[in-house]
């Protein structure tokens, strides 16, 4: 069987941490991969994962629908609207490029599944630096973005409440039971006929939306507004035997696999 | 045997991360403390503990002998010659400072015990930054230490080992756990070498006038001490012991 294959774009990050003990100044540099829960829920599913990770995509991203075309789905995760605005050849040389948010969106429109997924720099993020807001990808998804910085905290941890009243096919096999969660992105769901929400925040922490389907010309568009792994999605969240039913289901439903 | 009075100084950071995600980056700010382990080892065996973390031990470390009477020991650990020998005073306005490194050597010599604990900013430290081989303390410790970096990595873990007995590791077992790296150092002619650690010495015994002295290779804490060491059911008899070890001094110094 021919596998689909999914983009995922982000969930890696390079940090540089000063540390400061008395008089004393020195640095350490350290590179993290967020995605490996991910990957690891897909394997040996009927999806084949190719991992951007985010110092990849300024220049690695497609920047035409046409080499989009290969993919089933997209999944835009922890990674900034700026990464995709400013490859080197408009950031340090001036030229212009083509607008991959516009390229998203477009091969969206023709039947691709794009999914966005929560973090620091997911929808607006912290600081506001995610920047998705008013953006071409924006348009597409069952979700607008606040214009400021978005995160909700949850440090004592939150439930989701599970619509299992939508019947949705995402929902297949999950209960209604689901692990605590430590946060999230605040987003305001589209008012349209075809956006359905399928998970929340309990109603004490806001009831914001958690898992939100929608569509766009022809394609499926979807957004978890928490993170894949910590520490939004704890261990306890990445150990859940729902955990890979969880994302296999919402590609499965993303790229209209049979029956779905 | 009597508690002592532990002054521990260091074991204690503030981080500044710049994490960059593609183009866009952010940065969050963390304080760390490391004394926690050994404070409750030597609390748990009647030991008084008082600390000053690195960012007020600029400020609050004793500046005299008067100050420094109220401990039996004094133990250094992860903490720069920088943040006790310049104060602001001194680096910022130009005034004279006292030496707090060449009073603690006076208090020694006067009968206190001294233990440096490795860590990045203990001995010569890493890039040299715990620069403590050109101040008054060079003198004071019972090991030489190199004046450049002198981490030894281990990542794989080192196990030191005994060398001869001594008091400080009584019904303390001859298998250590692992380690994860240490600062090399040499031990003094005349000092003793009751622990190694590959070629390197890992517990060297000393005595300065009237007082006792130790060099203790490697961490009381992470990463250096592993979760292994930190865990390991003899830690606080060992911290413990040389503690009691190095309060002997004070003790005859008082005649008690």
């Amino acid at each position: 069987m021919t596998k689909t294959k999914v983009l995922l774009v982000g969930e890696s990050w390079v940090s540089a941490a000063s540390h400061f003990k008395g008089f004393d100044q020195f640095g350490s540099v350290t590179f993290h991969r967020g995605a490996d829960p991910l990957v690891e829920a897909l394997r040996d599913s009927s999806f084949a994962l190719t991992y951007m990770p985010a110092h990849e995509a300024a220049e690695g991203f497609p920047f035409t629908v046409e080499a989009l075309g290969e993919y089933g789905a997209i999944i835009l995760s922890d990674i900034g609207a700026n990464t995709l605005l400013l490859p080197q050849a408009v950031w340090l040389h001036g030229r212009p490029m083509p607008n991959r948010h516009k390229v998203i969106r477009d091969w969206t429109r023709r039947g691709g599944g794009l999914l966005m997924i929560g973090g620091y720099l997911s929808f607006q993020g912290i600081d506001g630096r995610a920047r998705w807001h008013q953006t071409p990808v924006e348009e597409v998804l069952p979700v607008t973005c606040l214009p400021y910085d978005d995160r909700l905290e949850v440090p004592e941890g939150f439930a989701p409440q599970v619509e299992t009243g939508a019947g949705h096919s995402i929902l297949r096999e999950l209960g209604d039971d689901w692990p605590l969660l430590l946060g999230a992105n605040e987003v305001v769901v589209r008012d349209a006929s075809d956006v359905e929400i399928l998970a929340r925040l309990p109603a004490e922490v806001g009831g914001h939306p958690l898992l939100v389907t929608g569509g766009h010309g022809n394609g499926r568009t979807a957004v978890w507004t928490s993170d894949i792994g910590p520490h939004w999605a704890p261990e306890a969240f990445i150990r859940w035997k729902g955990y890979p039913t969880l994302w296999r289901n919402i590609l499965s439903w993303l790229t209209r696999q049979p029956s779905w | 045997m009597p508690s002592c009075k532990v002054l521990i100084a260091g074991e204690s950071w503030i981080v500044h991360k710049v994490e960059a995600k593609g183009f866009t980056s952010y940065a969050t700010g963390t304080y760390g403390e490391g004394h926690t382990e050994i404070a409750a080892a030597l609390t748990s065996h009647g030991h008084v503990v008082t600390f000053i973390p690195n960012h007020l031990a600029i400020n609050d470390f004793p500046w005299n002998i008067e100050a420094l009477a109220r401990y039996d020991v004094v133990m250094l650990s992860d903490i720069s010659a920088d943040t006790l020998q310049i104060h602001p005073d001194c680096f910022d306005k130009c005034l004279r400072t006292p030496d707090r490194l060449r009073v603690l050597g006076e208090w020694v010599g006067r009968g206190g015990g001294l233990v440096m604990v490795g860590g990045y900013l203990s001995f010569s430290g890493l890039e040299g930054k715990g620069h403590y081989q050109a101040t008054p303390l060079a003198d004071v410790l019972p090991v030489e230490m190199l004046g450049y970096d002198d981490r030894v990595e281990t990542p794989e873990g080192i196990h030191p080992t005994v060398d001869s007995s001594h008091p400080v590791l009584d019904s303390v077992p001859r298998e250590w756990p692992h380690f994860l790296g240490y600062n090399r150092l040499k031990t003094k002619l005349g000092a003793e070498q009751v622990m190694s650690v590959g070629h390197d010495p890992f517990l060297v015994l000393g005595r300065h006038g009237e007082g006792r002295v130790a060099a203790f290779a490697s961490d009381c804490s992470a990463h250096w001490g592993s979760p292994e060491f930190l865990s390991w059911a003899y830690y606080p008899r060992f911290w413990s012991q040389l503690v009691d070890w190095l309060g002997q001094g004070s003790e005859s110094a008082t005649g008690a």
